[in-house]
Parts: structure tokens; sequence; C-alpha cells
């Protein structure tokens, strides 16, 4: 998963989306904090919830970083709503979106 | 009715129930149950294969059973998981008088409701209640009866050590015709496990489980009698694999004058889609 961040947030809108920059091919990056995983099956029950969104192309779930990196397609309007929607459905918590942790294993 | 006759019909009666609890016993889910208050994600497949090597004794005559419990588990909502489980048995040492074979026992379907979920940064901590029943569907089913159950299960998870507490109730081969159970059946169960992260295995966790089990049998015919279980395991996590191992030693009441259970070890994997 690349980890170059090309989103813009599109502020106009009522709920939050984010937005790939149009003029570009590569993917874009949000990421947020989860609450209630604690294993490594944790983690895949959360990604198969977050790839279902149309519009997203990855997602990587920890467990001990406690957040969800999402992979948006380039041009993708995913809502911030869509993603907390989908970390409910996998009986977890949403916290704040934050900058991905850096793995320095 | 003469004192003799009375006896005789006492002494078969105990022993149809003793055969016919038995059954109960043998085809429980019990052991390995660290996620039991928590309700898996929606669309969210589990399939659980087990091998079960139990020794059970009725007086001095030993009766080696080795189970094979096929789990599938389906979350049809956040809140609400269906289970099928279905046992093949197959008969090893077999010294008392009961009649066994080798088959397929009747199937258990059960759902399980959320009721409470509280994540936090520091703990998880959920409630899950649930219901099921055992019927009898196949031809060689016992007595053609059923075995409902419902219980109440709660899970801690501070940090990285795991909490579960499962409490079920269980009607024992309840007769539709007769209107009774042969056994009402109280079944506690609590898991302690710690995750330990394994370095340069990324996602892979090595948990290691101590569980205690208590059961409080209250059979129709004969005495009620209490039997438990201490048993150390432990469970190997990835993404979508779980390893998972127990070794139950028995601990018997002294009440406990007919079917004795005898140390029982479970290995088993867990598929997650």
């Amino acid at each position: 998963m690349s980890t170059t961040a090309n989103s813009v947030f599109a502020a106009s809108s009522e709920k939050p989306v984010f937005v790939s920059e149009k003029d570009t091919t590569q993917n874009s990056i949000v990421c947020y904090e989860v609450y209630g995983m604690d294993c490594p099956g944790c983690q895949s029950a959360l990604e198969k919830q977050v790839k279902k969104i149309d519009g997203v192309a990855d997602a990587k779930a920890s467990f001990k970083e406690k957040q969800v990196i999402v992979e948006l397609k380039a041009g993708a309007n995913v809502s911030e709503e869509e993603i907390e929607k989908r970390i409910k459905k996998a009986n977890f918590t949403p916290g704040k979106k934050i900058e991905p942790a850096k793995n320095e294993e | 009715m003469n004192q003799p006759k009375m006896k005789n019909k006492i002494l078969s009666l105990t022993l149809l129930a003793a055969f016919l609890f038995s059954f109960g016993i043998q085809t429980r889910a019990e052991g390995i149950s660290v996620d039991a208050g928590l309700t898996p994600a929606q669309d969210r497949i589990v399939v659980r294969l087990q091998y079960r090597n139990m020794l059970n004794r009725i007086g001095d005559n030993d009766m080696v059973m080795h189970m094979m419990p096929v789990v599938v588990v389906y979350g049809l909502s956040s809140d609400v998981t269906v289970m099928l489980r279905n046992v093949y048995r197959a008969v090893g040492t077999n010294e008392t008088m009961m009649e066994m074979d080798n088959r397929w026992m009747d199937p258990f379907l059960m759902g399980k409701v959320k009721l409470y979920r509280r994540n936090t940064r520091v703990y998880s901590l959920g409630v899950a209640g649930f219901a099921g029943t055992s019927f009898p569907i196949l031809n060689k089913s016992v007595s053609k009866t059923y075995s409902p159950m419902i219980g109440l299960n709660a899970s801690y998870r501070p940090g990285l050590w795991s909490f579960d507490l499962n409490n079920a109730y269980e009607w024992v081969n309840y007769n539709t015709v007769e209107n009774q159970s042969t056994a009402r059946q109280l079944q506690v169960n609590l898991a302690v496990s710690r995750n330990i992260i394994l370095t340069g295995i990324e996602n892979w966790v090595l948990a290691p489980v101590q569980e205690f089990s208590f059961v409080r049998n209250n059979p129709v015919f004969g005495e009620s009698s209490s039997f438990g279980f201490i048993s150390p395991g432990f469970q190997l996590v990835s993404p979508h694999v779980k390893f998972e191992s127990l070794y139950q030693i028995a601990v018997n009441s002294s009440g406990n004058s007919g079917l004795k259970n005898g140390n029982r070890f479970i290995v088993g994997l867990r598929f997650m889609f």
C-alpha cells in the first residue's frame, strides 16, 4: 500500500468526504484509530468490512497500532461516515482520523 | 409393587438416565471459549474443526471416545450470530455395557445476540446472550429428544489479557412427548489468556490459555452431581487461521457415583473468512 497521501477534504459537503485528487492516478491513504481489536483475527475481520466500501482499493488493520489504514482508489469519493459505519459493523469503535503509525520493524 | 421390583426399576431408570446423559456431555462444545461474549463482524464466517480424545469411566470400566466437532459460524449482522455444530463420534475402547457406535450426532443450532459492547483505548467489554438446541433430524437420534440451552457470556479484554465467562443452562435430552428432560445442567466456564506478540513473525500471536469449567448436573433419576475441568492450553492466532489445544484435567465430586469423567485432550483449527 502506498503511503502517499493525495486526498483532499471536501469541506463543502454536509458529511466529510475524502476525495482523491482527480488529476492523479495515484491512490490515496486515510487512517483511523480503531478500538476493540485484540488479535490478528480482528484485523482480518475489519479489513473485510472496509474493503466492501466502493472506492476502497485496500485496507490494512493493526491491533497493535489500534488503527486501520485505508487506501482509496484515485478519484474515489468515500465518506467518513461510510468508513465509520463499516468499522462499527465489524463490532469495533472508530476513533480519530490520524496519520498512519510508522512501523519500525 | 414389591421392594425388589421397585429397586430394579430405580436401577434401570438410573442406568437409562446415565446412558442418555452421556450423549449430552459428549456433544457439548466446551473448551477454548475465549471469544464468548463478543459477537463477530457482520458476514464473518468461522469454520472450526476439532479433535477430542475423551475418557469416561463407569465403575472400573473405561470408555474412550474420539469426538470430532465441526462448527460453522456466520455473522448475520454485527449484533446477531448463528452457529451450527455437528459432531462425529468414533468409539475407541468401550468396556461398559453401553452400546455405542461410530456416527454423526444430532446437529446443534444456536443464535447469539450482542447485549452490550464497549471498546475503549484501554479495554473491550462485551456481553452476549445465546439460545440453541440440538434437534433430532438423524434417524439414529437418541429418543427423538432436543437439548435446549440458554446462556449468558461476558468477555473483558484489558490490553493483551482476556477474561471470558460463559454461563449456560441446558435441558439435557428434553422429550417432547414426556414433557421432561433427562437432566438439567448448569455449566460455568472461565477462560483467562494473554496474547504474546511473536517478534519476527508478523501477524501471529501466541496466547496461553487457562480454563476452569464447572458443571452441576441434576438428573430426573438419581443423585445430583458436580464435576469440572482445570484446563491449561494455548492458541496460535493469525489473521485467518487459529490453532488451539487444551488438556482438560477432570475433577469429579465425591457424589458422582455413575459416569465419571477422565482427562481430555483437545486440538483444533479455526478458519476465519
